[in-house]
């Protein structure tokens, strides 16, 4: 029987040592939920391609192929990335999608969202227009079946400009899988569905609750520790994770 | 009939906290140019019912008068926006009326959530415990609504001054997170009044918590802030209010052509 899949890249990191340590956290959150919500947890732990040649965020775009190669049946799939946690008491975010493409706004830093659609036009993309207010984090992405094509056709097309991609990424520091995920949903004319804050909380910081008192955790259910330093994220994996264990218990 | 915009306007002597009034010229200079490319009628609210401002704060007092002083002044009227004399309009945005219907539409509020969180827990005891969604929570600045919410209003009305010790004590030594806004959003969500949400590019305020006055220095092509090249209303709130009036006068001087 098909069920609904939560997928995360979770690859050990070869540039900077002990990155990753705090994912951990996430695994464990989203297996939490997932058992609670009848979902399965699906965890990429090896590289597909070496890093050189594509990091992590881009495996994820291999979401359907992994998933049928494991003879694994699916439903809806939600991809979040290693840096989130999710409440275990969060509602079944499945529920929500009407069955299309959905993600979150991209809250946060707009001078790097700019630069991020300005710089990716200009270099890729330059017949598509992203709005700015469409513009999401794909650090939760849900989709499904019907998105299978989408996700090989953006697979064809890193593969095929993988030179230009990495240069881009490296010249500019404006997202890697990001910016060009957006321009496809563009492109492919996706029906795409915006979900609240409340599923992809990025960027806590620069809105004042990422605190001691743990406040995002009162305000929403998926929160996405970026933007921060790495001994900032594993500080506040570690804490959330002890917090939620609690809450769990109550 | 025509639909109006009013912006509250009046400046108080007693305070200085704003380093001067004259920001308010550049916010109305530029509503009155979208209300005449429009076809609407710009209002300036600038004598509230209560002329005792320090106390009973303007922001609230609007909500009170707004039907009474149009029709004070002869105005018919369809539909309303209120928003902040602290808001410029974008020259070309769009008619955003078109976007209401009969339901109160606003904006979301999410650029300081820790403030709004701390906002709402510290005016919950007054709304006798009420879970209010956070969700849900509005931006009090940039609000449309129609004659069918005088009664509404009318009970908010009723609800302050029957609290107003209260209120203000929350307000001005307790809770010290804004005036009528936090209320505002219990009043309508325990009424369960239907809010429509309007795109965001409606109302972008914290220009500067979300690196909206910087341009892509990257490649250098284009040096006009993001906020102008893609927000339809810029709200210069959420930084300290003595720089107001220097930063709504250099982004004026950077558009006001647009507006001849």
């Amino acid at each position: 029987m098909s069920k609904n899949i939560v997928f995360i890249v979770n690859l050990p990191e070869t540039k900077k040592q002990g990155r990753n340590q705090p994912y951990q956290y996430s695994v464990k959150s989203w297996k939490t939920w997932c058992d609670k919500n009848d979902c399965e947890l699906f965890v990429l732990e090896e590289r597909i391609y070496p890093e050189q040649q594509m990091n992590a965020n881009w495996h994820k775009l291999f979401v359907f192929q992994l998933l049928e190669a494991s003879n694994i049946e699916y439903d809806q799939i939600l991809i979040a990335d290693a840096d989130t946690m999710i409440h275990p008491h969060a509602p079944n975010v499945f529920e929500l999608t009407d069955n299309k493409f959905c993600a979150v706004h991209n809250y946060g830093s707009y001078d790097w969202v700019c630069r991020s659609i300005e710089n990716y036009k200009k270099f890729l993309f330059p017949d598509i227009d992203v709005p700015l207010f469409e513009y999401f984090n794909s650090g939760m992405i849900i989709c499904n079946k019907t998105h299978k094509n989408f996700y090989e056709k953006i697979i064809n097309f890193y593969l095929d400009n993988s030179e230009k991609i990495i240069i881009l990424q490296n010249k500019y520091q404006v997202g890697t899988d990001q910016p060009v995920l957006n321009f496809f949903v563009q492109q492919e004319e996706i029906d795409y569905k915006q979900l609240g804050y409340e599923w992809n909380m990025v960027d806590m910081r620069r809105f004042e609750i990422l605190d001691e008192e743990l406040t995002f955790t009162k305000i929403g259910w998926l929160y996405h520790f970026n933007g921060i330093p790495d001994d900032v994220r594993n500080y506040f994996m570690n804490k959330t994770w002890t917090a939620l264990c609690n809450n769990l218990a109550e | 009939m025509k639909n109006v915009v009013v912006i509250p306007a009046i400046q108080n002597k007693t305070q200085d906290k704003f380093g001067g009034w004259s920001w308010m010229d550049y916010s109305i200079a530029s509503w009155q140019y979208w209300c005449d490319a429009n076809n609407y009628k710009l209002v300036i609210y600038d004598s509230p019912y209560d002329p005792d401002i320090t106390k009973h704060r303007v922001t609230w007092q609007r909500w009170f008068d707004v039907f009474n002083f149009l029709k004070n002044k002869n105005i018919e009227y369809d539909k309303i926006l209120m928003t902040d004399a602290c808001s410029i309009v974008k020259w070309d945005c769009p008619d955003f009326f078109k976007l209401s219907g009969d339901n109160i539409s606003a904006t979301r509020d999410m650029d300081n959530l820790g403030w709004i969180y701390n906002s709402i827990q510290g005016y919950k005891e007054l709304f006798n415990n009420y879970e209010l969604d956070i969700t849900k929570y509005i931006n009090a600045g940039f609000v449309i609504f129609n004659k069918s919410h005088e009664k509404l209003f009318n009970e908010l009305k009723t609800f302050y001054y029957d609290n107003e010790d209260m209120i203000i004590n929350l307000q001005t030594s307790i809770v010290r997170k804004g005036t009528d806004q936090t209320p505002l959003n219990y009043f309508l969500q325990k009424n369960n009044i239907k809010i429509d949400t309007l795109p965001w590019e409606y109302r972008v305020s914290h220009l500067h918590r979300k690196d909206l006055l910087s341009y892509n220095w990257q490649l250098n092509e284009d040096t006009i802030p993001f906020f102008v090249k893609y927000a339809n209303v810029w709200v210069f709130s959420g930084f300290d209010k003595t720089q107001r009036n220097q930063l709504m006068q250099q982004s004026w001087e950077l558009i006001k052509d647009r507006y001849e």
